[in-house]
């Protein structure tokens, strides 16, 4: 039996759950930024040629023959591709289930085609009827991109509800903010963006329509280091957003050694409420073996530096399994322990389907 | 649910029906970018001790703007006449490994004194 107040929760993820990002730990572990692997620089939805490689000889628990010589293309260099993504949640309050759901999350469909030096990247998302076009001009390490997505801000993670992101979209633990303001909910925006390669560094500077409130502009900055020492990955990197009176900071950095990898990330906001807001992510992941993941994360969020009593942690432990190339099966459990005396709201069960080709 | 049947349907279709395409490839005899990819990265990055934007311009792999890149092809090249050549001779294939030993330039025997 599903919850009144749960399902209302639900239908609003439903209804607002939108763009993911890509996998910074892959990043990470193959030394270089999300353009490794993504066509949009920014990383997440379509890959390029090296993600496509990736996501079949380096993911997958069995790469069957077939998929061989899939690249994507269906006319000379235009190339389609799409993301499915299905969820569970179930919720426990004490030791009783309070309810269990499975839902469609996303529904994209991404089209690449490219002329000489321009690159054009369009999607529709199926379930949330919106549309995102990006021009981008490549100039040896340089490109400028422009038309209408998301600004690039801090350590991209595929899971908006972690607090450096979105947190969570329906506040369940009280009456205070749960996370940074990245909600899924948020709209592209009409954006130019500049980005330069220099060597293992990347850097990006773009002007958008006001992101986060929808009034003014929007500036972000970005820049983000990788380096290699022996079998050592590290990446290091920081951010900053302006947007009227709000002002963002984030400091965000991993290391990656053999089957073990550590990503993590402080973001403050002024002025996001009263006063300063912190928000940290620190995550563990141990590559059993190839296709098999567990990882550990710790994330916090605190609304108000000041106070004491708006306060939230969550602990996650998950499990990534891919069984075969564009299949990527996650399974999450997660709790939140709440500043001061107020009480936990009980352990949370996830576990997404993901499709991509 | 209804436009998730519908895109996971044309996932599967695309699955199986593509081809692959590859753009300014000229040395090398792959017929598909997996092959191509797997060679750069365990062949490649590894012996060369480098990355791939080394010589790639990773907004646009098949560029050639970058000179790195002209010159692994024509090393590419060189390697596989090499090959050809010892192929009669009996030895055992190489690889930028006998050279580069993973490193970038390839290390020179100290100057005698």
């Amino acid at each position: 039996m599903i919850s009144h107040s749960f399902k209302h929760a639900l239908s609003v993820i439903i209804l607002f759950s939108t763009f993911l990002w890509a996998v910074p730990r892959y990043a990470l572990e193959s030394g270089s930024s999300c353009i490794l692997c993504h066509v949009n620089p920014a990383g997440g939805g379509l890959r390029n040629d090296y993600g496509i490689a990736y996501g079949i000889d380096d993911l997958a628990v069995r790469s069957p023959e077939k998929f061989s010589s899939y690249s994507g293309i269906i006319i000379n260099y235009i190339q389609i591709g799409g993301d499915v993504r299905i969820q569970s949640v179930s919720k426990n309050k004490g030791d009783v289930p309070s309810g269990l759901a499975v839902f469609p999350m996303q529904a994209k469909l991404q089209v690449k085609a490219e002329v000489k030096k321009l690159t054009v990247l369009a999607e529709l998302a199926a379930l949330q009827s919106y549309l995102g076009l990006q021009l981008r001009y490549n100039q040896k390490n340089v490109y400028v991109k422009a038309g209408l997505a998301k600004p690039s801000f801090g350590l991209n993670s595929d899971d908006h509800t972690v607090f450096t992101r979105g947190g969570n979209i329906r506040l369940v633990h009280g009456d205070h903010r749960e996370g940074m303001p990245f909600l899924p909910t948020l709209t592209n925006v009409g954006l130019i963006e500049l980005g330069i390669i220099f060597g293992d560094t990347y850097v990006s500077f773009s002007r958008s329509n006001g992101y986060i409130s929808g009034e003014g502009n929007t500036i972000v900055g970005r820049l983000e280091h990788y380096r290699s020492i022996q079998a050592t990955q590290s990446m290091i990197g920081g951010s900053i957003l302006f947007e009227g009176d709000l002002q963002m900071f984030s400091l965000f950095g991993g290391l990656n050694r053999g089957r073990l990898s550590w990503m993590g990330e402080v973001t403050l906001a002024e002025n996001l409420v009263e006063s300063r807001s912190i928000a940290s992510y620190s995550e563990l992941t141990w590559k059993v073996k190839r296709g098999w993941n567990l990882s550990g994360r710790i994330d916090f969020f605190d609304e108000s530096m000041k106070y004491t009593e708006d306060a939230i942690r969550r602990t996650t432990f998950g499990l990534n399994y891919v069984p075969l190339p564009f299949v990527d099966i996650k399974f999450q459990i997660r709790s939140s322990q709440l500043s001061g005396s107020k009480p936990s709201k009980g352990m949370e069960f996830l576990s997404q389907l993901h499709l991509w080709f | 649910m209804k436009n998730i049947i519908i895109i996971v349907g044309i996932m599967c279709g695309f699955l199986f029906a593509q081809k692959s395409e590859l753009k300014n490839v000229k040395v090398l005899p792959y017929k598909s970018k997996r092959e191509l990819v797997k060679f750069m990265k365990s062949v490649v990055a590894p012996e060369l001790g480098v990355k791939c934007n080394f010589c790639h311009n990773t907004l646009d792999y098949s560029s050639d703007e970058k000179d790195h890149k002209k010159v692994a092809r024509q090393m590419i090249a060189m390697v596989q006449q090499a090959n050809k050549t010892m192929n009669d001779l009996n030895f055992h294939e190489i690889s930028c490994w006998v050279c580069h030993r993973g490193n970038n330039h390839p290390e020179h025997p100290p100057k005698k004194k």
